[in-house]
């Protein structure tokens, strides 16, 4: 008797509470897929990636007039651009006893003959051939792809890579669009 | 496109730029919104009159007409004037980039007027309904189209600010329709626009000046004008998350930021509150919680433009650094003329004062 009576009254309550109930649970589901979504933004699609030394390409290329092809030696000559390696870091730094945190990480890796493990920001799948010189002798500019780099003091990816993204560019420019040009 | 007329912006200007934008965003898009889901109510209700042959529906397409239409004046001042205003304020904010602003004006402009002014021909056309419905229908099906295509083109174009890799593709007005996160802000602007003519109309009808235009009405009728206003908003607030989430899905990666994130949080419970508002109005036949509700529905409309805003400033973080170097640049420039001129000012004082 008592719990048919303990049932009634939680069933009257529910009824008296199902839209409150209904409607929160409909917001909260959302509330619960937008966090998912943003977890999963935060892990797997953010376009800036922290990187070992938190290096500014403001700093070097706008307000110390370095150009891109200073450091990335080999984007006309190869199908890599290239991270430079630290030989080239020191040749501004060498000596450098500023108070810089990032500058006494630069040297300790320096010091240790240990390359910095950069981050790779710019990823495209294996099954896709790329040639940054074919690229850079067509006349496209590093911004095109890479945006305004020389503003960011965090290096992030600005354009989508995505093959529809490479084949609309491919199309305005009268580049070829058969597929063994990238999936050779 | 605005060409000798946009300099660069100072200082000064790129942070009332912000303000500016979003406040004529918000007000034009407001107005707008009315009016467009006014229409659009108003042309079915008349249809299904006709069909129907009900009296009661006629008047209450005339009531939305009535209410969500505005004169001549006011359309411009709410509905063209801040075309420009607006796209001044881009021109500024986009100085030196490829965004396609001519996309903007040209397009918007010729559909806006062009929908006001069948609007206006559906409005007056409301006496003579009896002796000619294909002209007043076709007025106003003319009109609300041309309208939608219009802030088809208004709503594209913000989502282009947005998402600067496709400004190299997209130079004419049909390449506007370029992906899914387009469609979804589109259908968030009609939502929520009809949201607010729902709530528009029972404060119209049963709130303002005391409720007086409400006594004159049947109760019939008055009970299926409160159900409209009731139904209509608390709809909208149920589909509004789904329409946020597949926008937030497919909008451009790059304006993306936790910023984004926590607006769409505030935004769930702006909407969780207004379907608690609008509850007990609903069970218990009363609308006392209108007002608050049509204001937490413009909160939505405010968020969203801010957060849209946002991913303007996300998105272009490059570009509105060079915008802010170029600024402080002139700046310097101006103040180291200013201080030479002072100095030559002061030598040929000391000169004339020696003589």
């Amino acid at each position: 008797m008592e719990k048919n009576s303990k049932s009634k009254i939680l069933l009257e309550l529910a009824q008296k509470y199902l839209a409150s109930i209904i409607i929160i649970s409909y917001f909260g589901a959302f509330m619960l897929m937008f966090y998912g979504f943003q977890a999963y933004w935060t892990h797997y699609d953010q376009t800036s990636v922290p990187q070992p030394i938190a290096y500014s390409h403001y700093k070097h290329v706008t307000e110390n007039d370095i150009p891109c092809d200073y450091c990335h030696v080999y984007a006309d000559k190869s199908k890599h651009a290239i991270i430079p390696p630290l030989s080239t870091c020191m040749d501004c730094h060498e000596g450098d006893d500023s108070d810089s945190p990032e500058l006494k990480k630069l040297l300790k890796y320096w010091n240790d003959k240990t390359p910095v493990p950069w981050k790779q920001i710019h990823i495209l799948p294996k099954h896709v051939y790329f040639t940054h010189k074919r690229h850079v002798k067509a006349g496209i500019d590093c911004v095109d792809c890479h945006g305004e780099v020389r503003m960011m003091d965090t290096p992030r990816q600005v354009s989508t890579l995505t093959m529809g993204w490479c084949v609309k560019c491919h199309d305005l420019h009268g580049a070829s669009i058969d597929c063994y040009e990238c999936h050779k | 496109m605005f060409g000798n007329f946009v300099i660069p912006p100072t200082l000064l200007q790129l942070s009332l730029l912000k303000y500016l934008l979003i406040i004529t965003l918000f007000l034009h898009l407001s107005f707008i919104g009315m009016v467009v889901s006014g229409f659009i109510f108003s042309l079915l209700y008349s249809c299904i009159a006709k069909a129907r042959n009900s009296k009661r529906y006629e008047w209450f397409a005339k009531t939305l007409i009535d209410i969500c239409s505005f004169n001549i004046i006011t359309s411009i001042i709410f509905g063209i004037i801040p075309l420009f205003i607006i796209a001044y304020l881009l021109s500024c904010l986009f100085f030196e980039t490829s965004f396609a602003l001519d996309l903007f004006l040209q397009n918007i402009l010729i559909f806006v007027i062009l929908g006001f002014f069948f609007l206006h021909i559906y409005r007056q056309s409301f006496q003579i309904r009896d002796k000619s419905f294909e002209l007043h229908i076709g007025a106003g099906l003319l009109g609300i189209i041309l309208l939608l295509g219009g802030y088809f083109f208004f709503i594209s174009t913000m989502n282009l600010t947005i998402d600067p890799e496709n400004w190299v593709f997209i130079k004419k007005p049909h390449q506007l329709l370029y992906g899914w996160s387009v469609v979804w802000r589109y259908l968030e602007f009609l939502i929520i626009s009809c949201a607010l003519t729902g709530m528009g109309i029972l404060i119209s009808l049963f709130i303002r000046d005391g409720g007086a235009k409400s006594n004159e009405l049947t109760e019939p009728y008055k009970k299926m004008v409160k159900k409209f206003g009731l139904v209509v908003p608390f709809v909208c607030a149920f589909l509004l998350p789904v329409i946020k989430f597949f926008e937030a899905v497919t909008v451009a990666n790059i304006s993306l930021s936790v910023t984004f994130f926590y607006y769409s949080y505030l935004l769930l419970i702006i909407l969780t509150i207004i379907c608690f508002l609008i509850k007990p109005m609903w069970e218990k036949s009363t609308l006392k919680y209108c007002i608050p509700v049509l204001v937490l529905f413009l909160a939505v409309w405010l968020v969203s433009i801010v957060n849209n805003h946002r991913g303007i400033e996300t998105a272009n973080s490059e570009h509105l650094r060079i915008l802010t170097g170029k600024a402080e640049a002139a700046k310097k420039d101006s103040d180291n003329k200013q201080s030479k001129n002072n100095v030559s000012d002061l030598e040929e004082l000391t000169t004339l004062g020696n003589y």
